[in-house]
């Protein structure tokens, strides 16, 4: 085995477990010693855990005892992202609000991964309660890019994504609203999809905006995000937004896929160098035999403004519940209402608070028409454009991000650094699946940097996801 | 006024309600030349149980002036009127039947040790209404 055991792949690690070239243990020691090893300059985890010794004996029984039927992710080391719940363990979303808040139930993804056998490294930094691009408004310190520590590695899910791109451990899981898991991905060279909203249950993720997130994984590739995807997703009870298989109408994975490609929306404010890479990626899909074919997304230009209405509106209403009382951040004053503005104002970051109070403006009696009300519809005249471009092609296909990881600082202010999501967030307003797989590399002050190709499919075609990915995968490959 | 911006801002007041509509004209604002005031922000925070003073609230209500002007281009934005947006999702909220408990008690030790002030398992908190 050239790889150490810590850069492999799920799909690797599985067989390496089932082959006895590796132990459970020697995974796990393997993965936290990288992560305690490169954490001090990364800071990629808020909290690397100490050996479960018993999930990680019980894990090694189960594949020595049932083999090839032990879920492939029996033994495998992940990171979460901070947001997402594991009983007994503190859930911070990087925000001094939640610093100390510990969970008292496990959120229905992880209790999925523990009946799988899956061990928890740790928690992955992120922008706080997830609002963010490049993990700068995380209230402990920003994370580093593995690629070139002076830059941003995305965000919001950037710890989570500098992880699996450091080979702290084998992949991990992220939260998408906007655009949280792929454009990490795209920034750090990994795969990252965010699934159909409905697919993957949101019990215990510490809620954004209620709509748009999805849990969704951060893997070294599109056949290990498939692994995490098909175990994490199902119908949950405690989220009534579930959806049963079958919900949509059903889309076959081709092995000739018709690519839809909005050329209208590129025209301007893609780098050169971006844009040539996606043209020479989807030049050699083409030469693999899959087709491509001009689509029109008239509606896809207003998306970005729409996202900043209903997130900030449903930001304000998700953390009204933070109040300082039953659980987190406890400031005291003379009066409750001191106690409810001490507490919320200390304890959330300059990030927060500006969406907080956006999402209060676009709802207020004055405004809510000319602002939320047309957001709604517009996205639902955005769901209608993507519908119709879905009869003539299996996927759209845009670069994951108009450039490639930026500077810390860079993006100062607010609207440049929602500019990130720009071709993202589509996906959370129509709530279809979407992955990004890294395209190659572009050159800035002497460093190479992944850039990504976006893909976006129809409600529970998680599946034509993955053949696109993979096909790109290939022609990486060929 | 180029007729153009005041097409627009047609566009935008007859969506509007009719109670906000004197409080936008009272102002003189046709909606896509809108601007926060420090007032309204400072309102805003509030109503959103936060404090922000001094020189943050004026970047504030600068910064919101650049997202507004962002968000505003939803303004120019013609989107068909009716049954075309009424469309009946295939994903809805459902509510399933109450049943199937946990085990009471089962998670109030933890909750409690999350407080931050209690007496017994009730959670502490100051008077709300005064007897003065």
């Amino acid at each position: 085995m050239t790889k150490r055991p810590n850069e492999l792949t799920i799909e690797e690690a599985a067989k390496a477990l089932r082959a006895r070239e590796i132990t459970v243990r020697e995974l796990w020691d393997a993965c936290s010693e990288a992560a305690h090893a490169k954490n001090p300059e990364l800071h990629a985890f808020l909290e690397i855990f100490d050996a479960d010794d018993r999930a990680i004996e019980a894990a090694q029984i189960r594949i020595d005892t049932d083999k090839d039927l032990a879920p492939l992710l029996c033994g495998i080391p992940l990171a979460l992202k901070d947001n997402i719940l594991i009983e007994g363990k503190i859930a911070s979303a990087a925000s001094k609000m939640l610093e100390n808040y510990r969970a008292t139930y496990d959120a229905t993804v992880v209790k999925k991964l523990k009946d799988a056998g899956t061990l928890f490294l740790g928690r992955t930094n992120m922008d706080e309660f997830a609002m963010g691009s490049s993990t700068e408004h995380s209230a402990f310190g920003e994370t580093l890019n593995p690629h070139d520590p002076t830059r941003v590695p995305g965000g919001s899910s950037g710890g989570s994504a500098a992880a699996v791109a450091a080979n702290m451990c084998i992949a991990a899981l992220g939260s998408d609203t906007g655009g949280s898991i792929r454009q990490p991905a795209a920034l750090t060279g990994l795969a990252g999809l965010k699934p159909t909203y409905g697919a993957v249950s949101r019990s215990g993720l510490i809620a954004m905006g209620s709509s748009l997130d999805q849990i969704g994984p951060l893997a070294k590739t599109v056949a290990d995000a498939r692994i995490l995807y098909e175990t994490i997703r199902g119908r949950d009870t405690l989220d009534s937004t579930t959806i049963p298989d079958g919900l949509y109408p059903a889309h076959e994975a081709s092995a000739h896929l018709r690519i839809g490609v909005p050329w209208h929306l590129l025209r301007e404010g893609v780098d050169a160098d971006v844009l040539a890479a996606f043209d020479m990626t989807l030049k050699k899909l083409e030469r693999a035999g899959h087709s491509l074919v001009d689509v029109e997304l008239p509606t896809s230009s207003h998306a970005l403004a729409a996202y900043y209405v209903i997130m900030p509106a449903e930001v304000s209403t998700n953390l009204a519940r933070l109040d300082g009382m039953r659980y987190g951040h406890a400031a005291r004053g003379e009066t409750l209402l001191d106690d409810y503005r001490n507490s919320r104002t200390e304890g959330f970051g300059e990030e927060t608070r500006r969406r907080v109070l956006l999402g209060a403006f676009v709802l207020s009696s004055g405004y809510i028409d000319a602002y939320y009300r047309k957001a709604d519809a517009a996205r639902a005249v955005l769901r209608g454009e993507y519908d119709e471009a879905f009869k003539k092609a299996d996927v759209i296909a845009f670069p994951t991000t108009p450039s490639p990881a930026f500077k810390f600082g860079e993006k100062s202010d607010p609207v440049s650094m929602y500019l990130e999501d720009i071709f993202t967030v589509t996906a959370n307003l129509t709530g279809m699946p979407a992955v990004s797989v890294p395209m190659g590399m572009v050159e800035r002050e002497g460093t190479k940097l992944p850039i990504g190709i976006h893909f976006t499919a129809p409600h529970q075609a998680e599946e034509v996801l993955f053949a696109a990915g993979s096909a790109v995968e290939h022609t990486r490959n060929s | 006024m180029p007729e153009s911006v005041h097409r627009d801002c047609q566009n935008v007041q007859h969506q509007v309600l009719h109670r906000s509509r004197p409080r936008a004209e009272a102002r003189g604002f046709c909606y896509s030349a809108l601007m926060a005031t420090t007032d309204e922000v400072q309102k805003l925070a509030e109503l959103s149980r936060i404090k922000i003073e001094g020189a943050e609230l004026e970047k504030f209500t600068n910064e919101f002036d650049a997202i507004l002007a962002y968000v505003g281009q939803l303004e120019k934005l013609d989107l068909p009127q009716g049954d075309a947006l009424r469309e009946k999702p295939a994903l809805r909220n459902v509510l399933r039947e109450d049943g199937e408990p946990h085990e009471a008690g089962k998670y109030t030790q933890m909750l409690v040790e999350q407080f931050h002030a209690k007496e017994g398992n009730a959670l502490s908190v100051k008077q709300i209404i005064s007897h003065d």
